[in-house]
C-alpha cells in the first residue's frame, strides 16, 4: 500500500475502526484532524459525495498494541465512538491518537504518562485533538490526578510495570464505573522473565481476578510483539447487567 | 599353443607341404639341430590345434604315437605329411599301416552296429571313477581316443567281428615296437619296482576290464588282459565284475587309489630329489614333500599288501591293514588341501628338476611329463609345461644317447619359445599368411575380402571339440584329397552362388538371435552335405560344405557356451565361481559382506544414522509444528504498508476465560 | 442516499430513461447546486402524466453531520408547504402519519451508522463495482500471494469509500507511487502492473480455451438461416 494507490475503506467489526482494502489491507481510524498525521503514518483521504473531505489514518500494529490485538482477533475492545477512556502509559501518544479517533468528538481520552519526554509529544498531539486530555503523572498515584479525570467507561493500561495489575486496580477503583471495562496489555518479560509467558499471563489474570476484575478474554499479539498478551474484561460486573452489555 | 591364433593350422599344413622334401632330406641325420627342433615343434602344431580343446593338448604325446585317432585330414593328406606331423621318422610305414588298420576296424564296427551295452558299462565305470578321482579326469583318460578305447575292448560284439578285431589289433600291436611309445620307454627306464607295480596294476585293471591310465598303457594292458582272461576264466566281463564287486567291493576303489598314489609318487619324487640336494631354503616345502612322499609310499605299500592278501585268498575283513588304509587315506585327504595351494610352486620346481634331469641324462627315476599329474593346472603355466613337454617329446623320440642334446640347445629352444610367445602376444609373429600362399597357388586375383567368410570359417575350425572334428574329418579327409585334383574351375573365383551365401548369412543371423534350433539344423545340414559331397565332386561345393559345417559347429559351440554361462549365472552363483577362483589364483575373493565388515549392525536409514542429524531433523519438525501454534514474530520492514495477507474483520481468535 | 430516494419507484417505472446514478462527483455536485435551494420533494409522476420531458431532478445533498436536522425539516416541509417548487403543484403528501413516516424513512440517508461515524453508502458505478469485485477476487491476481479468507458473501459491501492513500512526507521515496503509476481505479492499477502481465495473459488464454465450445464451427447451427438451409436440404 503505497502513496497514490487506490483503496476502499470499509467499516471493521469493531466500532470506530475501519479497514482500508487494496492490494494490502490496513486498519484505519477516521482522522479527527484531517490533513494531519501524528507519527508519520499514511492516510487515506476521501472526498465525500457532498464534497466534505474525510480522512482515515492507517493504524500500525507494530506501534500500537491495541491495533495488534484487533488484528489478533480480540472479540471486543469496548472502545467505541463516544466512550470515555482512561489511557495509562500513553507514551508518545501514537495509540492515544487512534483511540481519540475511535471515540470521536463525543468521547474523551485521559492519557496518563509519567515520562516528561514522551509527555511532550503527547501534549503536542493533544493540542490538535480536543478529546485528549494529557496527564503527566505517575499512574501509581491516581489520587494526584483524580480531579482531572471523571468516571470512565474503559481503562486501557499499557504501563509495562511489574505491578501493573495493582496500578490498574487502583485506577479502576478511582475512575472506572461499575460494569466498565478494562484492556490491559501484559509484557511477560517485564513481570517475570524467568517463567514462560503463558504462566505470567495466567498469573496476571489471577491477580486481576482478585481485584474485582472479571477478565473475559486474552489475545496474544504474536506476529507483532513477542510474549505480549492483551487481556480484556469487565470491572465490578453486575450479573444482570453483564448480560445486557454483552447482548 | 592357444596363442597361435586361428590361422595356425593352415599355415602349418602349408609350410609342411612346402618344406616337405627338404625336411625329409635332413631330418634323417641331424635331428638334434636347433632349427630342426623348431620345425618339429611347428609340425606339432596342427595336431593339437586341429580339433581339440586345451585339456586334450596335455596328452599330446600319446596322440603323436597313436596316430590312429587323429584327424584323418592330416593323415590322409599324404603319408609323408602324416609322418611329418608325427615327428617320428622311424616307423612311418608302420604308422600309416596302423592307421589304416584302425580305420578299417572302425569301419567294420560301424557297419555291424554300435556296442551299446559296452557303452553302458563304460558309463557306469566312469561314474565310479568320478567318485574316486579328481574332477578333471578327462584330462588323463577320456581324451580324443575315448572311442578308440571303447572299441579296443569289445567282447560283446558278435563273435566273428570280435575275432576279426582282435586279429587286427594283435597285428597292430606286433607292428608297434616298444620304442614307439616314448613314454613307455621312459617309464620302463625309470625303475624296476615302479614298472612292476605298473604291470601288476595293469593286470588288475585288465580284470576290471577298463583302461585306467593313458591310452598307451591301456593298449598294453589290453593285450595282457586278453591273455590273462584266456588263462583264468571263461566268464564274461560282467560276470567277472559281479564277482569282484560281491567279494570285495572296496577293491576297485583301492585299485584306483593305488594308481593315483603311484602317479603322485612319481610326481613328487624328482622334486624331492632336486630340492633336497640343491637348496636349503625350501625347508618348509621340503617337509611337506617328504611327508607326502612317505605317506604315498606307505599307502601304496598297504594297498599292495592288501592286494597280496586278497590274491592269496586270506580273509582281509578284520585285518589291521584296513584300518591302516583308512588312516592313511584321511591323512592324504588333509594333504590334498594343502597341496592345492602348494601346487604351482611345486610345478615350477618340477620343471627345474626336469631340466636338471635332462642335462644329467641318467636319473634313476625318470620324470613323467608333468601334465600327467593329478592336479589341475593353471592356464598360465601352460606354455611352460608345453615347452617342457616338447622337450620331453624330443628326448623320448630319440635314443638314450640322443638325450645328449645338450643343455645349450634345450635352453636355446626355451629361449626361442619364450620369444615366440612374446611376439605372438604382440601380434608381430605372423609367420606367413596362408591365405596369400593359397592365392598364389590358385592364381586368382580376387581381393581378400571376397573370401572373407570362407576363410573365417576355416580358421574358426580350430576351436572345435573332438567329436565334431572327428565327424568333420571323415568328410573333409576325402575332400582334401579331392582338392588336390586340379580342375578347370580353379581359375574361377571360389565363391558360392549368391543364393547359397545369402542363406548362410540368414542362418547365421538367426542362430545369433537364437531363433533357430541349431542342433536340428546341424543334423539336417550334415545329412544333406554328406550326400552332396558324395556325388558332387566340385571344389567349391566342398568348400561350402566345409564352411557350413564350420559354421554350424561354431554356432553350436557358442550356444553351448551361452547356455553354460546362463546356467552358471542363475544356479548357485556363490559356490561355483569362488571355487574356480580358488583353483586359479589360490585365493578367494572376499565377498561383499566381508568387505563391508558390518557385523551384526542393523541397517539404518541414511538420514537417521547420524544422531546429530537425527536431532536436527527432529528439531526442524518441531519448529514447523510450533509455527502452527505460535506465530513467529514479524519485524517491521520499512514503512508500514498494511497487512500483506489481508485482514479478516470477522475473525475472533481470543482465548475466553470461563467465569 | 441517491436520487431514487426522492424520485421513488414510481418515477422509475414511468420513466425508464431516468438516470438513477451519477457517475462522477462533479456531475453530482452541479446537479446538487441546481436544486440546492429548492425543497426536496418533487413529484416526477406529474410530469410523466403531462407528457413533458422530465429532467433529472436531483435531491439535495445532505451533509453527514446535519442530516438529522435536515430530515427533521423534511418531515415538516412537504406537509406544511405544498410547494410552489413542486412541478405543477400536483403532489399532495399523504396525510397519514404512518405513511408519512414510511416515506421519510425511505428518504433517509443510508449510512453505516453512528458507530462508524455515519459512513455513507456510496453510489455504485460500474467502475466502483469493478473495483469491489477485484477486491473480492484479489487472491487470483497474483499466484505468489495468499490472503486470509474473508467473508464468503458475494454481495458487494454497501458502505465504503474508495479513495487514494496519502503518504507522509517521510515516505516520499519509499512508500509512494509516481504520478505515472497512479491510476483512478484499482482495476487500472492492476492492468498497468507489468509484473503480473504474463501471468494474467496466460490465465486469460487458458480460460478462453476452456470456454471454447467443441466441435467444428461450420457444422453448427447458428440461428434461423442455418435451420432454413437444413430444412431445404432435407426436402
Amino acid at each position: 500500500m503505497k502513496g497514490g494507490s487506490r483503496v476502499v475503506v470499509q467499516p471493521h467489526r469493531h466500532d470506530g475502526v475501519f479497514v482500508a482494502k487494496g492490494k494490502e489491507d490496513a486498519l484505519c481510524t477516521k482522522n479527527m484532524v484531517p490533513g494531519e498525521a501524528v507519527y508519520g503514518e499514511k492516510r487515506v483521504s476521501v472526498q465525500n459525495e457532498d464534497g466534505s473531505k474525510v480522512e482515515y489514518r492507517v493504524w500500525n500494529p507494530f506501534r500500537s498494541k491495541l491495533a495488534a490485538a484487533i488484528l489478533g482477533g480480540v472479540d471486543n475492545i469496548w472502545i467505541a465512538p463516544g466512550t470515555r477512556v482512561l489511557y495509562l502509559g500513553a507514551a508518545s501518544g501514537t495509540t492515544v491518537s487512534h483511540v481519540s479517533d475511535i471515540v470521536g468528538p463525543t468521547g474523551v481520552v485521559y492519557a496518563v504518562e509519567f515520562s516528561h519526554r514522551s509527555g511532550r509529544d503527547l501534549v503536542n498531539m493533544a493540542k490538535k485533538r480536543t478529546n485528549v486530555i494529557p496527564i503527566i503523572e505517575d499512574a501509581r498515584h491516581p489520587a494526584r490526578y483524580r480531579m482531572l479525570v471523571g468516571m470512565v467507561d474503559v481503562i486501557f493500561s499499557d504501563v509495562a510495570q511489574p505491578d501493573q495489575a495493582r496500578i490498574l486496580a487502583l485506577n479502576a477503583s478511582y475512575f472506572l464505573k461499575n460494569g466498565g471495562h478494562f484492556v490491559i496489555s501484559i509484557k511477560a518479560n517485564c513481570i517475570d522473565s524467568t517463567v514462560p509467558a503463558e504462566a505470567v499471563f495466567a498469573q496476571e489474570v489471577k491477580k486481576l481476578q482478585a481485584d474485582q476484575f472479571k477478565p473475559s478474554e486474552q489475545v496474544t499479539l504474536e506476529p507483532f510483539e513477542r510474549d505480549h498478551a492483551c487481556v480484556v474484561g469487565g470491572y465490578r460486573m453486575p450479573k444482570k447487567q453483564k448480560v445486557v452489555t454483552e447482548s | 599353443m592357444m596363442g597361435k591364433g586361428t590361422k595356425s593350422p593352415r599355415k602349418a599344413v602349408r609350410s609342411s607341404a612346402k618344406n616337405h622334401s627338404t625336411n625329409n632330406a635332413f631330418r634323417e641325420d641331424d635331428i638334434d639341430d636347433e632349427i630342426d627342433a623348431f620345425h618339429k615343434q611347428r609340425d606339432v602344431v596342427p595336431l593339437d590345434v586341429n580339433g581339440e580343446s586345451e585339456d586334450e593338448d596335455l596328452i599330446e604325446p600319446v596322440f603323436d604315437f597313436e596316430g590312429i585317432d587323429e584327424d584323418d585330414s592330416d593323415n590322409s593328406r599324404s603319408d609323408d605329411d602324416g609322418e611329418e606331423s608325427d615327428g617320428i621318422n622311424d616307423n612311418i610305414k608302420d604308422k600309416g599301416f596302423a592307421a589304416k588298420i584302425a580305420r578299417q576296424a572302425k569301419y567294420l564296427r560301424q557297419k555291424f552296429g554300435g556296442d551299446d551295452d559296452e557303452m553302458d558299462d563304460h558309463e557306469e565305470e566312469e561314474e565310479e571313477r568320478k567318485a574316486i578321482w579328481g574332477r578333471r579326469k578327462s584330462l588323463y583318460y577320456n581324451a580324443d581316443n575315448v572311442d578308440y578305447e571303447l572299441q579296443s575292448s569289445d567282447e560283446d560284439l558278435p563273435m566273428e567281428e570280435e575275432a576279426e578285431v582282435l586279429k587286427i589289433q594283435r597285428e597292430k600291436a606286433k607292428t608297434l615296437s616298444m620304442e614307439d611309445f616314448g613314454l613307455e620307454n621312459n617309464e620302463q627306464d625309470e625303475s624296476d619296482s615302479d614298472r612292476q607295480n605298473d604291470m601288476h596294476q595293469d593286470a588288475l585293471v585288465g580284470k576290471t576290464a577298463m583302461g585306467r591310465r593313458s591310452a598307451v598303457d591301456d593298449d598294453n594292458s589290453y593285450q595282457n588282459y586278453e591273455e590273462i582272461k584266456k588263462d583264468f576264466t571263461d566268464l564274461s566281463k560282467e560276470e567277472q565284475m559281479d564277482v569282484v564287486y560281491s567279494s570285495a567291493p572296496e577293491l576297485v576303489g583301492l585299485l584306483a587309489e593305488l594308481n593315483d598314489a603311484l602317479d603322485q609318487v612319481r610326481e613328487v619324487k624328482p622334486i624331492v630329489h632336486k630340492v633336497g640336494e640343491t637348496t636349503e631354503r625350501g625347508r618348509v616345502g621340503m617337509h611337506f614333500l617328504e611327508v607326502k612322499q612317505v605317506l604315498l609310499l606307505t599307502y601304496c605299500q598297504s594297498i599292495s599288501f592288501y592286494l597280496l592278501l586278497k590274491s592269496e585268498g586270506h580273509p582281509v575283513r578284520d585285518h589291521p591293514v584296513i584300518a591302516r588304509l583308512v588312516e592313511i587315506k584321511n591323512l592324504l585327504e588333509k594333504m590334498k588341501q594343502i597341496d592345492v595351494n602348494l601346487h604351482p610352486q611345486l610345478e615350477d620346481m618340477a620343471i627345474n628338476s626336469l631340466k636338471n634331469v635332462l642335462t644329467r641324462g641318467n636319473v634313476p627315476l625318470e620324470v613323467k611329463p608333468v601334465t600327467t599329474g593329478q592336479q589341475p593346472k593353471p592356464i598360465k603355466d601352460f606354455e611352460k609345461s608345453k615347452s617342457s613337454q616338447d622337450a620331453d617329446n624330443a628326448s623320448a623320440s630319440q635314443k638314450k644317447e640322443d638325450v645328449q642334446m645338450g643343455l645349450q640347445s634345450l635352453e636355446m629352444l626355451k629361449v626361442r619359445e619364450n620369444l615366440e610367445a612374446k611376439l605372438k602376444k604382440k601380434g608381430i609373429y605372423n609367420l606367413t599368411k596362408p591365405k596369400d600362399v593359397r592365392k598364389a597357388v590358385n592364381g586368382q586375383l580376387e581381393t581378400l575380402d571376397d573370401f572373407d567368410d570362407e576363410i573365417k570359417h576355416t580358421a574358426v575350425k580350430n576351436l572345435e571339440s573332438l567329436s565334431e572334428s572327428r565327424k568333420l574329418s571323415q568328410l573333409v579327409g576325402t575332400k582334401a584329397n579331392k582338392s588336390k585334383i586340379v580342375s578347370g574351375d580353379d581359375d574361377l573365383p571360389k565363391r558360392d552362388d549368391i543364393g547359397e551365401r545369402r542363406r548362410r548369412h540368414e542362418l547365421r543371423v538367426l542362430a545369433r538371435a537364437g531363433a533357430v534350433d541349431d542342433s536340428d539344423l546341424m543334423e539336417d545340414e550334415d545329412g544333406g552335405l554328406g550326400s552332396r559331397s558324395m556325388d558332387v565332386k566340385d571344389q567349391d561345393i566342398d568348400e561350402t560344405g566345409e564352411s557350413e559345417d564350420e559354421f554350424y559347429k561354431e554356432v553350436k559351440r557358442q550356444r553351448v557356451e551361452k547356455l553354460r554361462a546362463k546356467s552358471e549365472k542363475y544356479s548357485g552363483t556363490l559356490a561355483v565361481p569362488s571355487f574356480v577362483e580358488a583353483e586359479t589364483d589360490g585365493k578367494r575373493q572376499i565377498t561383499y559382506q566381508m568387505e563391508k565388515n558390518r557385523g551384526l549392525t542393523r541397517p539404518r536409514k541414511k538420514l537417521l544414522k547420524n544422531p546429530r542429524k537425527k536431532y536436527r531433523q527432529k528439531h526442524q519438525k518441531q519448529l514447523i509444528r510450533r509455527k502452527g501454534q505460535v506465530r513467529d514474530i514479524r519485524k517491521p520492514t520499512g514503512p508500514y504498508g498494511g497487512e500483506a495477507t489481508g485482514i479478516n474483520t470477522s475473525v475472533s481468535r481470543s482465548i475466553r476465560f470461563k467465569s | 442516499m441517491g436520487p431514487h430516494g426522492l424520485g421513488g419507484p414510481g418515477a422509475r417505472l414511468l420513466n425508464p430513461s431516468f438516470p438513477l446514478r451519477f457517475c462522477t462527483a462533479a456531475e453530482f455536485l452541479t446537479a446538487a447546486a441546481a436544486v440546492a435551494s429548492s425543497p426536496p420533494y418533487r413529484m416526477p409522476e406529474n410530469k410523466s402524466v403531462i407528457g413533458l420531458v422530465w429532467a433529472p431532478k436531483v435531491p439535495p445533498l445532505f451533509g453527514v453531520k446535519n442530516s438529522s436536522e435536515k430530515l427533521h425539516n423534511q418531515t415538516k416541509d412537504p406537509v406544511l408547504t405544498p410547494g410552489t417548487e413542486l412541478v405543477d403543484g400536483l403532489y399532495v403528501p399523504p396525510r397519514d402519519p404512518r405513511k408519512m413516516n414510511k416515506l421519510l424513512k425511505k428518504n433517509m440517508k443510508d449510512t453505516a451508522g453512528r458507530s462508524w461515524f455515519d459512513m455513507p453508502a456510496l453510489t455504485i458505478t460500474p467502475e466502483i463495482k469493478k473495483d469491489l469485485e477485484i477486491l473480492k477476487l484479489r487472491h487470483v491476481i497474483d499466484p505468489k500471494r495468499h490472503f486470509k479468507k474473508g467473508d464468503n458473501s458475494k454481495a458487494l459491501p454497501k458502505y465504503f469509500q474508495a479513495r487514494t492513500v496519502i503518504e507522509p512526507a517521510s515516505e516520499f521515496f519509499s512508500g509512494r507511487l509516481t504520478k505515472k503509476e497512479r491510476k483512478t481505479t484499482l482495476a487500472d492499477e492492476l492492468l498497468h502492473d507489468d509484473a503480473l502481465k504474463a501471468y494474467r495473459k496466460r490465465k486469460i488464454q487458458e480460460i478462453q480455451e476452456s470456454h471454447q465450445p467443441g466441435g467444428v464451427e461450420k457444422w453448427k447451427n447458428k440461428g434461423r438461416q442455418t435451420w432454413k438451409r437444413a430444412k431445404q436440404r432435407r426436402k
